[in-house]
């Protein structure tokens, strides 16, 4: 308990959890590599922890301090934590599919948010895209028709070459 | 913070009731929670997150990512059918059992 405020006072602007670097929270998904409820619960904390600590700010008390009584009110951020880990793993069978495709539909949207806001590089990636994928059918084609497949004659692996 | 303690089970029907009307992120749930209840029903505000993900669990609320107005991710809860009638069930039986531990408190002698 002692430890979790005392790390979570340290750093103003973040509640005692430690939070994934900002620029890979959304870059990177891990909760479609299975790590995801440990990320999630923590940013759900942290929101709390913040948008309260806002609050109490605003009644008059001082930055350090509203976050300090936030997380006195909160509880034991690690217990709680864990307990809402456990909620998870008994019920989990049921949420994952849901949330996941929810997860999968905002990427999406992001991507093509971003898409329309920089139209260039949406160019740049579908070309590399098609060049790729042209390029390996183009060479997958004529491996398969030299290499692979059979000589078009019957008991073709008996032919033999004669040289001389 | 003082008042007394929840009983068992008293919270999911206060945070299935608090969703009655629209989803909303874990916070919002717990300023409504802490600001209608004006400080009698106490509760480490933490709690509030067990509860939120077992209710989930049982399929009675949904939960989704989504934006708040400041553009920040979180994570909105709302009720489902089940949700929905759960609540109505259970605010019935805590009326029965309200009202007849009151009446046997309120009876003179």
């Amino acid at each position: 308990m002692e430890r979790v405020l005392r790390r979570g006072c340290g750093h103003p602007g973040t509640a005692g959890l430690t939070p994934m670097p900002p620029r890979f929270r959304r870059t990177v998904r891990p909760d479609l590599l299975g790590a995801g409820a440990e990320s999630e619960v923590r940013e759900e904390i942290n929101h709390y922890i913040d948008l309260r600590a806002k609050e109490l700010e605003a009644e008059g008390l001082n930055p350090e301090d509203a976050r300090q009584a936030a997380l006195d009110a909160f509880g034991d951020l690690e217990a709680v934590a864990s307990r809402v880990r456990r909620q998870d793993r008994k019920w989990g069978y049921r949420n994952g599919w849901r949330e996941t495709m929810g997860s999968i539909r905002q990427d999406f949207q992001q991507a093509f948010r971003s898409f329309r806001r920089n139209p260039a590089f949406a160019i740049v990636a579908s070309l590399t895209l098609a060049i790729g994928i042209g390029a390996n059918t183009a060479i997958f084609s004529v491996v398969d028709a030299a290499l692979i497949r059979g000589l078009p004659f019957q008991d073709s692996g008996r032919l033999i070459f004669v040289n001389g | 913070m003082t008042g007394s303690n929840l009983f068992t089970g008293t919270l999911d029907i206060l945070v299935l009731k608090t969703l009655r009307a629209e989803s909303m992120h874990g916070y919002a749930i717990g300023r409504v929670l802490r600001e209608g209840s004006q400080g009698v029903l106490s509760v480490e505000e933490g709690a509030l997150y067990p509860a939120l993900h077992r209710l989930q669990g049982r399929g009675l609320l949904d939960a989704e990512w989504g934006r708040t107005d400041t553009g920040r991710r979180a994570k909105f809860y709302s009720l489902t059918p089940d949700g929905r009638s759960h609540l109505e069930d259970e605010t019935a039986r805590w009326n029965a059992y309200s009202g007849a531990v009151a009446a046997i408190l309120g009876r003179r002698g």
